[in-house]
């Protein structure tokens, strides 16, 4: 193995977030530039001090425009990482990488939407053009027969995943359930005190079979941002350091953006196993070694599939995990402690890197007791990434 | 039926074939010429060799669902709410996405047996649509 490593060189020294909301009043850039300077004065760093920006597509707000308005002096590493939010914790990758090389020496990212009161991707992609471009031509393959929003592309690998493995919409209303527990918690979720039951999501109206409307996340303004620096100066600043103990990205198997429909099995998440085997090499740790994690959660089916591939449970086993409540604050591993993005808000992954931070510090609203190790996923049915935090280096 | 069009399609040099062949009443796969392997959806390249020498070859437009949706919303018309979206296995063993018409909800189910029925949609659109091989 390569002595060659970015694991446990960088941490996250500081989060700071706006309020989470359907109809922030304000532009992204003010929601982005409020999250940043909330996350620097956490960190108690001078936001001029920033020398590297990264953040993901779908974002509005231009890396060059953050750094100027938060007077920033030298950027000196600016990138955007592609495929919405199974970049989330791509960003936190490329700071890993900028601060164990010695190109920066302080990296912020974040995520800024009105991605309800402005846009909605919900929505879905009928009315794009028909240009010739790659990603044109590829919803082409799926848009003129009717599948055309996030919702139904998940729905047809889920239908495979539930008839394959014998598991039931109930399971995926367990997911559903578990966020919203946990959301009930927390005051900053937009659904804070409401918490369902699994009778509510079988009530719920169906958006595409087998998903119903509580299997799918919220749409959210609000804006998340976090600051990473070296190991060394982690250790002066304020707040215990969320060490990047591993951080990764992965796309194979036939990968298609949503519509990964012509791989072998399509009711796998093979990215997320490439993402997981790079995580825990890195770290030297494995699923077992992990008391909590953030599993992406924009549709409960793929919460299934991640901890399949995570190793949390065997393969198809993710029914059993849920129906004995292993998701749960008093299960083996809690889940989305925050609310994810089901209870707390979508802000496409970066308010669960949040939370994993807090983990680590101790300061969930849902704590967990003796955390060591947090897992944090990203978007998935997209080339997807994830993170893994640790109390120590 | 509704009036409204169904979303426009990108075509680009790669995908080319596959629209003209629909529009000739025929549902093209695309073959490579050297190691003789299919893909779809089409590219510039085989995805299995890396060679550039592809042509197509006919399907013979029967396959089984290999999974299916209902979408319920949000709906536009042309489409109907609740109206089944398929993923066919052509028996040549690639797969494609297809609204699947003239069903009953008993003929929607993983492992039914479908054939492809190429509709001409509007001026500018014809589709691979399926429906039960049997009907």
């Amino acid at each position: 193995m390569s002595k060659r490593t970015i694991s446990g060189k960088s941490a996250i020294v500081g989060i700071g977030a706006t309020e989470f909301s359907k109809r922030s009043g304000r532009s992204e850039m003010r929601l982005a530039v409020e999250a940043v300077l909330a996350a620097c004065a956490d960190a108690g760093i001078d936001p001029s001090e920033v020398d590297g920006i990264s953040t993901y597509t779908m974002d509005n707000n231009p890396e060059m425009e953050v750094h100027r308005l938060i007077g920033g002096k030298a950027l000196k590493m600016f990138s955007r990482i592609d495929y919405g939010g199974g970049a989330a914790c791509g960003p936190l990758l490329q700071a890993a990488m900028a601060v164990a090389t010695g190109i920066c020496e302080c990296v912020v990212v974040y995520r800024a939407m009105n991605e309800r009161s402005e846009y909605r991707f919900g929505t879905g992609v009928a009315d794009r053009g028909a240009d010739p471009t790659y990603e044109t031509a590829a919803f082409g393959w799926h848009s003129p027969h009717g599948l055309i929003t996030p919702a139904s592309w998940v729905a047809m690998s889920a239908a495979a995943y539930l008839h394959k493995n014998g598991a039931t919409t109930e399971d995926l209303g367990r997911v559903s359930v578990g966020g919203r527990s946990m959301a009930a918690n927390n005051p900053n979720a937009w659904f804070y005190q409401q918490p369902i039951s699994l009778e509510d999501h079988q009530n719920s109206r169906w958006i595409c079979e087998p998903l119903r409307l509580l299997d799918c996340c919220q749409e959210s303004d609000g804006a998340v941002a976090c600051v990473v620096v070296s190991d060394e100066r982690a250790k002066e600043l304020r707040h215990k350091p969320a060490y990047i103990r591993g951080a990764a990205q992965g796309s194979c198997d036939d990968q298609q953006s949503m519509t990964s429909y012509y791989r072998d099995d399509i009711s796998r998440l093979t990215e997320c196993g490439l993402v997981a085997e790079q995580l825990y090499r890195q770290a030297g740790v494995g699923p077992n070694d992990i008391q909590t994690a953030v599993i992406y959660d924009h549709f409960t089916p793929y919460v299934m599939t991640q901890l399949e591939e995570y190793g949390f449970c065997q393969r198809g086993e993710a029914k059993d995990f849920l129906r004995s409540g292993e998701h749960l604050l008093t299960g083996s591993l809690p889940i989305n402690t925050h609310g994810g993005q089901l209870g707390e808000a979508y802000i496409h992954g970066m308010n669960g890197v949040a939370e994993g931070v807090r983990q680590i510090r101790g300061q969930s609203v849902n704590q967990v007791d003796n955390v060591q190790h947090v897992l944090v996923t990203a978007g998935t049915g997209v080339p997807t990434s994830g993170l893994l935090l640790g109390a120590e280096n | 039926m509704s009036n409204a069009l169904r979303p426009r399609i990108g075509v680009n040099k790669d995908t080319q074939f596959f629209w003209d062949g629909l529009k000739q009443g025929k549902l093209l796969i695309q073959h490579c010429k050297d190691c003789d392997q299919l893909q779809h959806p089409p590219g510039p390249c085989c995805k299995h060799c890396q060679s550039f020498e592809l042509d197509a070859i006919e399907s013979t437009g029967r396959g089984t669902i290999h999974s299916f949706v209902r979408m319920h919303h949000p709906v536009a018309p042309p489409f109907e709410a609740g109206h089944p979206i398929v993923l066919v296995e052509l028996e040549e063993g690639t797969r494609l996405i297809a609204d699947f018409i003239n069903s009953k909800p008993e003929q929607v189910f993983i492992g039914a047996a479908v054939k492809v029925a190429i509709t001409d949609c509007d001026d500018e659109v014809t589709l691979a649509l399926f429906e039960p091989a049997s009907i």
